[in-house]
């Protein structure tokens, strides 16, 4: 698996010019930066809460992207390589872009491995009104570009603010602001809904 | 303002916003960090026995060292055998140069100035044919040996010399009043 460490200002989804998408460039030290440490010195309590902190970015950014059957265990899985390789990562500022790049590197990978039978267990399981609903705007934001699909997601599911994407991510407030209505704009107009002003 | 709603929940709300935020809601995670506990205890148990990349490059720093010091002492015992060597070779010949300079160029006399040309020619093969065996030998010797001197024997050398000078100076000065004792006894007589 191709991976890339986002240490500086690594212009992603580059190609699409009407989408802005990078990294910020990290100064100061965070305070996730102190509990990578402590990971890193095999502190159970800060991996918990390390987790905690992350294991919903790393959620949207795979739901984004794979059957939401699959999602659960794959985030496991990056938490799991994210931990082996962990003393690899120079800067545990950097840890949430690294850590974003990782999920994205998984999530294709799952597609040159396996796709339809994915598919197919999520068509056939049983859900309610609330869940089919949920499960169709789901369907429309993943026809989105993948940096409004990537935003929307966090904002939407996982109910992370426009800042807290941006912190965790690694990616600059401005691109993530310009994504997030950018990409609700298309939204509304693909589910028919008109905006209120 | 209904942006900033969507940017950080602030400001007035946005309803469709708010239905999309329920409805999307329900597609996230519950599951927690404890599945992976038992793997992260698994991993940092690893970890902690692996050693650091800090102590593995202060272990080879230290290898390093010690190679080297190695060399150095295999080299440096090398050099002294080869010194030993030398000066034992040049202990089996302690012949001094200068005789030897002499011996190899014959000195140009005024007798041999009235030989004929034939006589000279006869008297240089002989001289050739009886010293060139040991000639050879010596001149080998006396141009290792130069070479081999080197200017911490050459100074050891010159105090060594002059240490004797000053052992031979004292020690004729001792003979002289001894002897001025002795000649001064005999011309007193003898006391009894």
């Amino acid at each position: 698996m191709s991976e890339i460490e986002a240490t500086g200002d690594l212009l992603l989804f580059a190609g699409e010019h009407d989408k802005v998408a990078s990294v910020a460039p990290v100064t100061a030290i965070s305070p996730d930066a102190s509990l990578v440490e402590s990971v890193r010195r095999g502190d159970h309590d800060a991996f918990g809460k390390l987790y905690a902190l992350y294991s919903p970015m790393v959620h949207g950014i795979l739901l984004a992207r794979v059957p939401r059957s699959e999602v659960d265990d794959l985030v496991q899985d990056i938490f799991l390589v994210a931990l082996n390789r962990l003393n690899t990562l120079r800067d545990t500022n950097a840890f949430g872009g690294w850590l974003a790049m990782i999920a994205r590197n998984r999530a294709m990978d799952f597609y040159r491995q396996s796709r339809e039978t994915e598919e197919l267990s999520e068509e056939m399981a049983g859900r309610s009104s609330h869940d089919t609903e949920a499960r169709e705007v789901l369907a429309v934001i993943r026809q989105l570009p993948e940096a409004y699909r990537e935003t929307l997601v966090l904002r939407l599911v996982e109910g992370m603010t426009g800042p807290e994407i941006a912190e965790r991510t690694g990616l600059k407030a401005e691109s993530v602001r310009v994504n997030l209505h950018r990409g609700m704009k298309i939204l509304r107009e693909r589910l028919g809904i008109t905006e209120t002003v | 303002m209904k942006d900033d709603y969507l940017w950080d929940k602030s400001g007035e709300p946005d309803p469709e916003i708010e239905r999309l935020e329920r409805i999307m809601g329900g597609l996230r995670s519950r599951r927690g960090a404890e599945d992976l506990m038992p793997a992260f205890e698994k991993l940092s148990r690893r970890k902690s026995v692996r050693p650091s990349a800090k102590w593995l490059a202060f272990a080879a720093t230290v290898a390093f060292a010690v190679l080297a010091l190695g060399v150095f002492g295999v080299m440096q015992r090398q050099t002294g055998k080869q010194e030993t060597a030398k000066s034992e070779m040049v202990m089996v010949n302690p012949t001094p140069t200068d005789s030897l300079i002499e011996e190899v160029a014959p000195p140009n006399t005024s007798g041999e100035t009235g030989r004929t040309e034939n006589d000279s020619q006869g008297a240089a093969t002989t001289q050739t044919t009886k010293r060139s065996p040991l000639e050879a030998r010596r001149r080998n010797i006396v141009r290792r040996r130069e070479s081999f001197i080197t200017q911490q024997e050459r100074t050891e050398g010159l105090l060594a010399k002059e240490q004797l000078l000053k052992a031979l100076q004292i020690t004729s000065t001792e003979l002289d009043s001894v002897q001025k004792k002795v000649q001064g006894d005999e011309k007193a007589g003898p006391s009894s």
